[in-house]
């Protein structure tokens, strides 16, 4: 069966050559995937399998939106985070920025 | 079973589902991710599970990557034969001679000729030669470009402006994982005497990936 990531070859729209620079945060996610690989705690090919394992609707998301899915998928599979704790420390961090501190 | 749910999800959404225009999404979401990033960051610092300098020093590496090292490439390649010859037969140990890791990886380098031109792409994922050019640009890593490009190179060529010529064969290179190409351009007519650091100038991302061509005209 041909899976969501393998799309060589199939329909799709004009391609938009802009490309606006990388955010603040897609960085972040790179670096803290890069760190990981460093540590031999996680490999380039798990990060694969992470990201063909998504839902559609996760897949199809920006491309770093997609990273973040899997890097949250691959760290609870690992036992280094759970989405429950991810989670929480989300909240935690937006009523910390919103409390200005 | 939780695969077996998943891939049954998946199934079903995916006649239904287009790709999300990043200008259709609202800023909430932005922030989500935003969030996200930081919060990860912060629960594996505490666990000890990876340093903050850890962390910074992939940034740092992160933005000491771009077509400007490419261009040295390139421009090296152009000015010294001997280069040109080694960097063809292993792209990976004759980048490395600059200092160049391929982390990894291994890099592949493909001469465009009057004859061939050559043009990279990743179908399955969105594998580029980050170490040398930095992060890939958007159009990149979309799928109107993953997969078309293997289909109708020409025409997705003529979206970036570029016209490869009837009688030039195009050879689109589908990168993976374990293997990352660049293109070396060939040098525009009239640039002979260019020292290798101004030629560097008119050699973009765009020519190293193969959709464009240098131009030496401005």
């Amino acid at each position: 069966m041909q899976r969501q990531h393998d799309m060589g070859g199939m329909p799709a729209g004009p391609v938009e050559p802009d490309s606006p620079p990388t955010k603040p945060w897609a960085k972040l996610i790179t670096a803290t995937v890069g760190a990981l690989r460093e540590k031999k705690l996680m490999t380039v090919d798990e990060m694969r399998r992470a990201l063909e394992d998504l839902p559609s609707e996760q897949y199809d998301r920006d491309y770093f939106e997609r990273w973040a899915e899997a890097l949250t998928d691959l760290l609870e599979e690992k036992g280094l985070a759970t989405h429950g704790e991810i989670a929480s420390r989300m909240d935690e961090v937006r009523r910390r920025l919103e409390g200005g501190t | 079973m939780a695969e077996e749910e998943r891939g049954h999800v998946e199934a079903h959404h995916h006649d239904h589902h287009h790709e999300v225009a990043p200008e259709n999404r609202d800023v909430e979401e932005t922030g989500h991710y935003e969030l996200m990033a930081t919060a990860i960051r912060e629960l594996l610092v505490e666990k000890g599970v990876v340093t903050p300098e850890q962390i910074r020093e992939q940034l740092e590496f992160m933005d000491s990557r771009g077509p400007a090292l490419g261009a040295e490439i390139v421009a090296k390649a152009w000015t010294d034969p001997a280069f040109r010859e080694r960097l063809l037969d292993d792209g990976t140990a004759a980048v490395g001679e600059l200092g160049i890791p391929m982390a990894g990886t291994e890099l592949v380098v493909v001469e465009n000729t009057p004859d061939t031109h050559n043009m990279i792409v990743c179908t399955l994922c969105s594998c580029y030669p980050r170490t040398i050019l930095g992060l890939p640009p958007d159009w990149y890593k979309s799928k109107s470009y993953r997969s078309r490009a293997v289909i109708e190179p020409r025409a997705v060529l003529e979206e970036f402006g570029t016209t490869v010529a009837d009688d030039v064969t195009v050879r689109v290179h589908d990168s993976n994982a374990d293997m990352r190409y660049l293109v070396l351009p060939m040098q525009p007519e009239g640039t002979e005497s260019w020292d290798a650091e101004r030629l560097a100038g008119i050699v973009t991302r765009d020519c190293m990936v193969g959709v464009a061509l240098p131009d030496a005209s401005g």
